[in-house]
């Protein structure tokens, strides 16, 4: 950054140039917003598509993966990949879209009573789970119980309690929930890990090892796993859908490193993978067998502080911090402008803003230097903590040379990329860079790091106006509603600044050219279930 | 076992020629060794002379730019200097090398010294002890200790010492066992010369060669361990350059540009080779057997029948 | 001899004993509590009531002396305990991991025995001469080279390059030998260069003494051609020392197993040593530590042993 303020002639010509280019494929971006109505880009916007026409059956499909499933049950599933896995051997009771509008799955249709209190689901009638078990009300039942069991300790209990008081069969095919108050993001949870629904006959049968002996009722069986090393799939017989599988078989090969994963796209020894950065995509100019999709994602990077200690207590750091945060740098440098400047928490879905696409705090490293100063924190230590992940501290350190240069005198430390989160919440860290996905509800991750009553907290964060608009907001199940209330929420984060946001970055997935039916969804999980190999 | 005192009777033996350039053909691995070692001391310690660009100077619009031009070596992701980086990262490598074995050394000798001198409980429960710790891959314990207590120059320092304390104390050990029955050692107990005294003043000159050595091997081991912490992301924490993190970040781009993990690994092998260099070179230079053999070997080529080192 | 063996044996004990505290001590004194990290990672709702609920289910919130004990216990009854992580047994999945393990390091061992004891020799049979100069270099070059740097070498060249060889994946030896072969080579060539330094450097020592014993001396006078000497009595003699040394260099291989397997994706030990850190599974850490240290230990034993029944000498002492 000192180098191209000192010598404009040199270096700002191809800074220009490459500022147009993130412009252009941001101007791309907002264009198709407005196509989509209120949230951007729904297409699938490839610079190299998969194949069209019409599928193809057969095959098995080779997915390169850097892997980290260690269970295949979804009730201790915590590993980004294992859902991969899920959505191809599992159905949810709901699904949501590319959109993330809710649509049909298990359940065929659904119904909230006139009070909100009451949610009916009316499931499909004739499926099957891989071991012949049949799936039913009773199934449902048995699977929700099982989360909310205390003792079964999993994970994704807080996601169905407190709304979720109890499950009642009503009959064979129709399940009721009863609610303690209205609760839209419910449904869309059903949609996510807690709605994966498990053999019960299977789950008695292997008890604690269930999680290596996984049976649902999802278009694909488990054949095998070896952790670290391969997980395969095939075609299950009884599927309810059969119309919309083509493939024989899926294996999923552990491969870490993208730049192998990019060679066996090449080689043809796997079909998609999923490390790819857009530096390494910019390699693949003229290389006709691979392409690489992308679309926007909602996932944000951002540099959280803690609003309850000091000195981040002082908003006018956190100002600065917010100030100082040079996002086109990190949207051109290290994303080559496949990425969005973020402005806030949500980047994507139907509660995204279209109004507020800018920063509240656009870049100005002089009103940064001002409010630094301002609150007699010019050449104070200020300890800042990064995760040992690759991406973490490419965008830290870019941002740092600005961070610096606000008077601040920055003491970096770093944490293993595994412990870093555990390290925030316990609070030792109150100066931090963070990366949070969205879920299929705004509510899903507003609620958890924003609500002044949330564990998930980390900042410390407390506006009462704040909570209280998310309460309001979670108990209405009209969209239109309810999405003014979040851009309303979002204005006010944004104005405190809990959380300097830097950008929104797109999701990029190579893949082979002879892939057909690949879709992309905005929460970064594959689905590779209706996939087809071109012969 | 050698001794000083037969070291410099044997030393006295070779011939007398111009001393330096005798040493340096008798003992080519010391004199590469020492000449690899100080060529990397004066990149790394005078970097600032050789670059032209701050190891942490990022410049956005020059991101991974291709090595000649304005960047010797090239740029990483972030448009740093890969040259620069590479020198100023030797710093950290070296100071980390050094500081691990110098506490290692310190606590090693201390035991070697204690319980080679003292045996009986003493030393079963040191060396018991030590044995436990040594019984650990390098790796694993260091990757262990710097996980759980998190990384940091002087966690990564200290993980590595504790890897080695026990080599220091075996090969201190060793000696003072066998040196503990001698006349002079004897005669100062029965002096009534003080157990720290005898250990520092009598037994402690003796080992110096031994510990020379072991601290020159230990170094190239150092070097090795802290470049394979920070290459499975556990190491020294950025954005200091540091050699085993540019080949991790390097790694990624190995197919579009391998210059960004071929040069970190290169300085790496050149450092350990410095030291194993060193130690070997050193070995040979305190060992008389080696003297002997070498000054054989110059005056008539090869002799069969003396035994080598080791 | 017996009292030899038990006295080794009892300080193996010890040692073991040793072990296993210090194995306790890294991965539960100094680890962070896992307990936040099992129940949810960043996204999921976890109250501090459910974090407590599991320390006591773990047994996490018992004195630090009474977990040690405990698990000592389960441990004298061979029960390594449950993986925190993966819903398997600890010793299960190292059973399911060791062969990955054993082959990678018989491999590199093979290799690196086969080419250091051919360099090794040849610098002692041209002792002085410029093969030797040549072997020495050759050997302290392999013995400086870090092996992840060898690697990285290896798949630019032979897997982006040549694209001739897979750079990552695994199939069991049972399913398809040549294509586990395939999957093997560049991790054990990798795992193997700095061993075939070490043993060069030892069977050149060990080439030298034996060359200099009165039996090779005699053997030369009474008119054997010199490679029956070198291949009869030399090469023989050399290769029994050679043994122990293997041996004790064997248990520095698992070190660089796990920088390997890591570099290489192979579901061995290595990498499920690495997860197992970064997952903060203390089950599966600590079982994997013992199982690696106790060999180590078991190893150097028969070693010793094997010493003592080679050199008539040890016994006495």
């Amino acid at each position: 950054m000192a180098r191209q303020m000192e010598i404009p002639a040199i270096d700002g010509v191809r800074r220009r140039q490459v500022l147009q280019a993130g412009g252009l494929s941001a101007l791309g971006l907002l264009i198709a917003a407005c196509g989509g109505g209120n949230t951007p880009n729904p297409t699938i916007n490839s610079s190299g598509s998969s194949v069209a026409g019409k599928p193809v059956h057969g095959g098995t499909l080779t997915f390169a993966t850097a892997m980290d499933i260690t269970t295949l049950d979804p009730a201790f599933s915590q590993n980004f990949s294992e859902r991969f896995a899920f959505y191809a051997m599992y159905n949810t009771l709901v699904a949501y879209d590319q959109n993330f509008n809710l649509v049909p799955e298990l359940a065929e249709r659904w119904q909230t009573s006139k009070d909100g209190k009451t949610l009916t689901l009316f499931l499909r009638k004739g499926v099957k789970f891989h071991d012949g078990t049949p799936f039913n009300a009773a199934a449902v039942k048995w699977n929700l119980d099982r989360l909310l069991d205390e003792s079964t300790n999993s994970p994704l209990r807080g996601q169905l309690t407190p709304p979720v008081r109890s499950v009642k069969v009503v009959d064979d095919s129709t399940v009721a929930l009863d609610l303690q108050s209205a609760w839209r993001p419910l449904l869309a949870a059903l949609g996510e890990r807690p709605g994966f629904m498990i053999s019960p006959t299977a789950y008695k049968k292997y008890g604690k090892d269930y999680g290596l002996h996984p049976v649902g009722t999802g278009p694909f069986e488990f054949v095998s796993f070896t952790q670290n090393s391969s997980l395969k799939l095939k075609r299950f017989d009884g599927y309810w859908d059969p119309s919309h599988v083509y493939l024989d078989g899926i294996t999923f090969q552990n491969v870490q490193d993208a730049q192998v994963q990019l060679t066996m796209l090449r080689t043809g020894e796997a079909q998609i993978a999923d490390q790819m950065t857009p530096q390494l995509a910019t390699t693949l100019q003229g290389v006709s067998s691979v392409a690489v999709s992308q679309r926007p994602t909602g996932d944000w990077y951002a540099m959280q502080m803690d609003c309850d200690k000091p000195p981040f207590n002082d908003a006018r750091l956190r100002q600065a911090i917010a100030y100082a945060t040079n996002r086109d740098g990190v949207r051109d440098a290290l994303f080559l402008g496949k990425a969005r400047d973020a402005a806030g928490p949500i980047g994507i879905g139907w509660a995204y803003d279209a109004h507020d696409s800018a920063p509240v705090y656009a870049y100005d490293l002089d009103k940064a230097k001002a409010l630094v100063a301002q609150a007699n924190a010019t050449g104070k230590r200020v300890r800042y903590v990064n995760s040992s992940q690759s991406d973490y501290q490419s965008i830290a350190q870019l941002l740092h040379e600005d961070y610096v240069k606000t008077g601040l005198n920055l003491q970096v430390g770093t944490v293993p990329a595994s412990d870093y989160y555990n390290s925030v919440v316990a609070d030792k860290n109150y100066w931090s860079l963070t990366k949070w996905t969205p879920r299929a509800d705004p509510d899903g991750l507003l609620r958890n790091i924003l609500h002044s009553g949330s564990n998930g907290n980390t900042t410390g964060y407390h506006n009462p106006e704040v909570d209280r608009l998310l309460d309001e907001a979670a108990g209405i199940n009209d969209l239109t509603k309810a999405a003014p209330l979040y851009h309303q929420i979002c204005r006010l984060v944004e104005k405190d600044a809990p959380y300097a946001w830097v950008i929104w970055p797109d999701a990029l997935v190579p893949h082979t050219t002879n892939l057909g039916g690949l879709k992309l969804y905005p929460d970064g999980i594959y689905r590779l279930r209706s996939l087809w190999i071109a012969k | 076992m050698a001794t000083l005192a037969q070291t410099r009777l044997t030393r006295s033996r070779t011939p007398v020629r111009p001393r330096v350039w005798s040493t340096v053909w008798a003992y080519p691995r010391l004199t590469v060794g020492i000449a690899l070692l100080a060529l990397l001391l004066v990149v790394t310690l005078g970097a600032p002379l050789f670059v032209s660009h701050g190891p942490l100077e990022q410049n956005l619009s020059a991101v991974l730019h291709l090595p000649f031009g304005n960047y010797l070596l090239g740029t990483d992701q972030l448009g740093r200097d890969v040259f620069s980086r590479t020198l100023y990262g030797g710093r950290l490598a070296l100071a980390v090398a050094v500081v691990s074995t110098v506490i290692a050394l310190i606590i090693g000798v201390a035991l070697g010294l204690l319980s080679g001198y003292k045996a009986g409980m003493v030393d079963s429960v040191v060396m018991r002890v030590l044995d436990g710790v040594i019984v650990f891959p390098d790796l694993i314990l260091a990757l262990s200790i710097t996980y759980a207590v998190g990384p940091s120059f002087w966690t990564v320092a200290a993980a590595i010492a504790t890897v080695n304390v026990p080599k220091f104390a075996r090969v201190v050990r060793g000696q003072v066992l066998s040196l503990r029955e001698r006349e002079f050692i004897a005669s100062a107990r029965v002096a009534g010369v003080s157990t720290i005294r005898i250990l520092l003043r009598h037994l402690l000159p003796n080992v110096v060669e031994v510990i020379v050595v072991q601290a020159a091997l230990t170094a190239g081991t150092a070097i090795f361990t802290a470049a394979s912490l920070s290459f499975l992301g556990l190491g020294l924490p950025a954005p200091q350059p540091d050699w085993g993190g540019m080949l991790k970040d390097g790694y990624a781009y190995l197919g579009s540009r391998p210059l960004m993990s071929i040069i970190p690994g290169l300085m790496i092998f050149a450092a350990m080779l410095a030291f194993n260099l060193l130690g070997d070179g050193l070995r040979d230079r305190f060992d008389p057997k080696v003297i002997a053999r070498t000054a054989r070997v110059r005056a008539g080529r090869r002799e069969k029948g003396a035994t080598d080192e080791q | 001899m017996t009292w030899y063996v038990l006295k080794r044996g009892g300080a193996a004990l010890i040692v073991m004993f040793v072990v296993s505290l210090l194995t306790f001590i890294v991965t539960r004194v100094l680890f962070p509590d896992p307990a936040q990290s099992i129940l949810g990672g960043q996204g999921e709702t976890v109250t501090p009531e459910q974090v407590a609920h599991l320390r006591g289910q773990l047994g996490l919130d018992r004195p630090l002396s009474v977990q040690y004990f405990h698990w000592l216990g389960d441990l004298l009854q061979g029960n390594l305990g449950r993986s925190f992580r993966t819903p398997i047994d600890v010793s299960t999945a190292i059973y399911q991991r060791l062969p990955v393990t054993i082959e990678l390091m018989v491999l590199a061992l093979t290799v690196a025995i086969i080419l250091g004891m051919l360099l090794g020799i040849a610098g002692a049979l041209f002792r002085g001469r410029i093969i030797d100069g040549v072997s020495s270099t050759v050997s302290v070059l392999a013995l400086s080279l870090p092996n992840f740097f060898v690697a990285i070498l290896l798949i630019y060249v032979f897997a982006l390059k040549l694209q001739v060889l897979p750079s990552a994946g695994w199939v069991p030896l049972t399913q398809d030998i040549g294509q586990n072969l395939k999957f093997m080579l560049l991790p054990a060539v990798t795992l193997s260069l700095a061993y075939i330094g070490t043993f060069a450097r030892y069977a050149r020592a060990l080439m030298i003494g034996v060359l200099s014993e009165d039996y090779v001396l005699r053997a030369h006078a009474s008119g054997l051609s010199p490679r029956s000497v070198i291949v009869r009595h030399a090469m023989k003699n050399t290769s029994i020392p050679m043994v122990t040394v293997v041996g004790l260099n064997a248990a520095g291989l698992v070190g660089g197993a796990v920088v390997t397997e890591s570099i290489f994706s192979l579901p061995g030990l290595g990498t499920l040593f690495t997860d197992s850190i970064l997952g903060k599974d203390f089950p599966m850490l600590q079982g994997l530590i013992l199982v690696i240290t106790i060999g180590v230990v078991v190893l150097n034993l028969l070693v010793d042993l094997a010493y003592g029944l080679l050199d008539p000498r040890i016994k006495v002492s």
